[in-house]
């Protein structure tokens, strides 16, 4: 069996990568899908606590957190589409209306 | 009726509150969607939902619900009450701005009531993981309240910069709690309190849990290093929404981090997190202050000044005693009142809400219209912690708890940093009373009945709190007491 710290260290990897994507990217849907990355780093977490725990609390947090991030895509992607009505870009770096 | 042998019988009365809103906001829906005649009267039919949670509020049974992670006690129900009355505030100013932008609709305030059950949620679950599902109901409605002025940039570009800081926020979150989760086996506050009694203070998983987990809620709450999207997303929202955004989620991220941190009490005593805790105040403090000096714009003035607020209530989470959660409790009522009622007389500056809202639009305006005029100026002098007002009595409280339990130097930048504030807060009204409208420049305010009606009920709020703080602070003591252990 593997141990468990494999996994760990593993989701630790793909976290790191997905806030990496976040802050060096410019297109929403790249800085998104980071987003995703991480959220699934938390799943693998979750998934190799509770193998390793045997408990099966880990694993319903699992599917609340998938949920969560379907959610959050749905609502996210809509407010994309409006934001590309307004300038045909999605482009971070262009969303600059405001400035203190 | 019984579903489940795990579900305890009762359990219709203990979410009675959550199921009105749940069931009005679907009500409110289908009226958006199949009577469009009958628009004009979803805000009072809203009103009227809000009225019935919080009557049925004197239904619910306190007790421990589904398993042992739904707590229903005194201290949930203040809080359900402070939600509730941040809502009602938002929808009477929304009522008469969605109607002069064209946009009114069923689907706000269904988001509004949707939130508000994810509010409850956070303020009453007892497992991390009904806590962020309640925090990610609140944060999927708010997406979508913020870019609810879709035809203009602004608000498209606030919602999209809410989403992204906010999804980001999320991510921190829940790798917090997947780390908790490994070094305590459970996400129930209860079992992990039992772990955190016999853990090592040195563990170094349980200081990058805390860490992740603060820093997501440190951006929920806009507290500083984590606040930048906060000016943004204020000054894009619709104004109503920006003042009941600035309150309601930042008062049940604090009783939910309430809950947290007195089930980690005695991590807390053997490691730095409380000075992390306090970091993150003294900065708040003092940024928000900082930058609110140097706007001009009136909501991202108030935007820098909830930053402060925030550090103010953080204040009180350093000493985890009842009187310290009695303080937090009546500080969010004072600050729900007089910040939203300040959002209020914003969002009846009728103009292009494209533009920014700046203090030479309401130059003159305590002579052009009295009303509004005397509601911004209490708003004012109760966020500036002025005496007779309510904000001077939640101030004094919160740097009271902290003397008390030897947090001094805090104190001392609180008090410090608030008679700063003074300055911008006085700022508005001079500007107000003072100064001459630029020609041909002179915006009157477009509140109809619900607004003033709004304003009526934050001024008389904030008098009766700071004239007679003394029953609602029994009521909030004896609640707290019943929280901690």
């Amino acid at each position: 069996m593997i141990p468990t710290h494999w996994f760990l260290i593993l989701s630790a990897i793909l976290f790191a990568i997905g806030v990496c994507g976040v802050l060096t990217r410019k297109n929403g849907i790249t800085i998104f899908m980071s987003i995703e990355l991480m959220v699934n780093a938390v799943n693998l977490t979750f998934l190799a606590y509770a193998r390793q725990f045997h408990q099966i609390h880990g694993l319903i947090f699992v599917f609340f957190v998938m949920a969560i991030a379907a959610a959050e895509a749905a609502v996210g992607l809509a407010i994309f589409i409006s934001l590309f009505h307004h300038r045909a870009t999605i482009d971070v770096d262009e969303a600059n209306l405001m400035r203190w | 009726m019984t579903l489940h042998p795990l579900i305890e019988p009762g359990w219709v009365n203990a979410i009675l509150p959550e199921l009105v809103l749940c069931v009005g906001g679907l009500l409110l829906m289908l009226l958006g969607a199949f009577g469009a005649r009958l628009r004009g009267i979803t805000a009072p039919l809203a009103l009227i939902v809000f009225i019935v949670t919080a009557w049925s509020e004197k239904l619910v049974l306190a007790g421990t619900f589904f398993g042992g992670t739904y707590e229903i006690s005194g201290i949930t129900r203040i809080f359900d009450i402070t939600f509730l009355l941040s809502a009602i505030l938002a929808t009477l100013f929304a009522r008469e701005y969605l109607e002069r932008e064209g946009i009114e609709g069923g689907e706000f305030y269904a988001l509004l009531m949707w939130a508000t059950v994810g509010m409850m949620m956070m303020a009453k679950g007892l497992d991390l993981l009904i806590v962020i599902l309640g925090l990610e109901l609140l944060s999927i409605c708010i997406f979508v309240l913020v870019g609810y002025h879709r035809r203009i940039p602004v608000s498209n570009e606030a919602s999209l910069k809410y989403f992204l800081m906010g999804a980001f926020a999320t991510g921190f979150i829940l790798y917090g709690t997947a780390l908790f989760y490994g070094a305590t086996r459970s996400t129930n506050f209860t079992e992990m309190a039992r772990a955190f009694s016999t853990a090592d203070p040195n563990n170094v998983l349980l200081s990058i849990a805390f860490v992740l987990l603060m820093s997501g809620l440190g951006f929920k709450l806009a507290a500083a290093p984590f606040h930048g999207w906060a000016p943004d997303v204020y000054q894009g929202a619709p104004s109503p929404i920006a003042g009941w955004l600035s309150v309601a989620p930042k008062a049940a991220t604090l009783i939910a981090l309430v809950r947290l941190l007195s089930a980690m009490l005695p991590m807390l005593q053997f490691s730095l997190w409380m000075k992390m805790i306090a970091a993150l105040s003294v900065l708040s403090m003092v940024i928000g202050n900082a930058a609110a000096i140097a706007q001009r714009d009136l909501k991202r003035m108030l935007a820098y000044s909830g930053i402060a607020h925030v550090g103010y209530m953080l204040i009180a989470l350093l000493s985890l005693r009842d009187d310290s959660v009695a303080a937090i409790a009546v500080y969010t009522i004072t600050y729900a009142l007089m910040n939203i009622g300040a959002f209020g007389v914003v969002s009846t500056l009728a103009k292009n809400q494209n533009d920014p809202q700046t203090l030479d639009d309401i130059a003159g305006l305590g002579f052009r219209s009295p009303f509004s005029g005397l509601a911004l100026t209490v708003c004012m002098f109760s966020l500036s912690g002025l005496p007779p007002t309510a904000g001077f009595i939640a101030k004094f409280y919160i740097f009271k708890t902290a003397v008390d339990s030897g947090h001094l130097a805090i104190a001392i930048v609180g008090i410090l940093t608030s008679i700063v504030s003074v300055y911008y807060y006085l700022r508005v009204v001079y500007y107000l009373y003072m100064k001459e409208p630029a020609e041909g420049y002179a915006i009157v305010p477009a509140g109809g009945i619900f607004a003033t009606g709004a304003l009526a009920i934050t001024m008389i709020g904030i008098f009766v709190i700071g004239l007679f703080p003394t029953p609602l602070f029994a009521m909030a003591g004896a609640a707290a007491r019943a929280l901690l252990p």
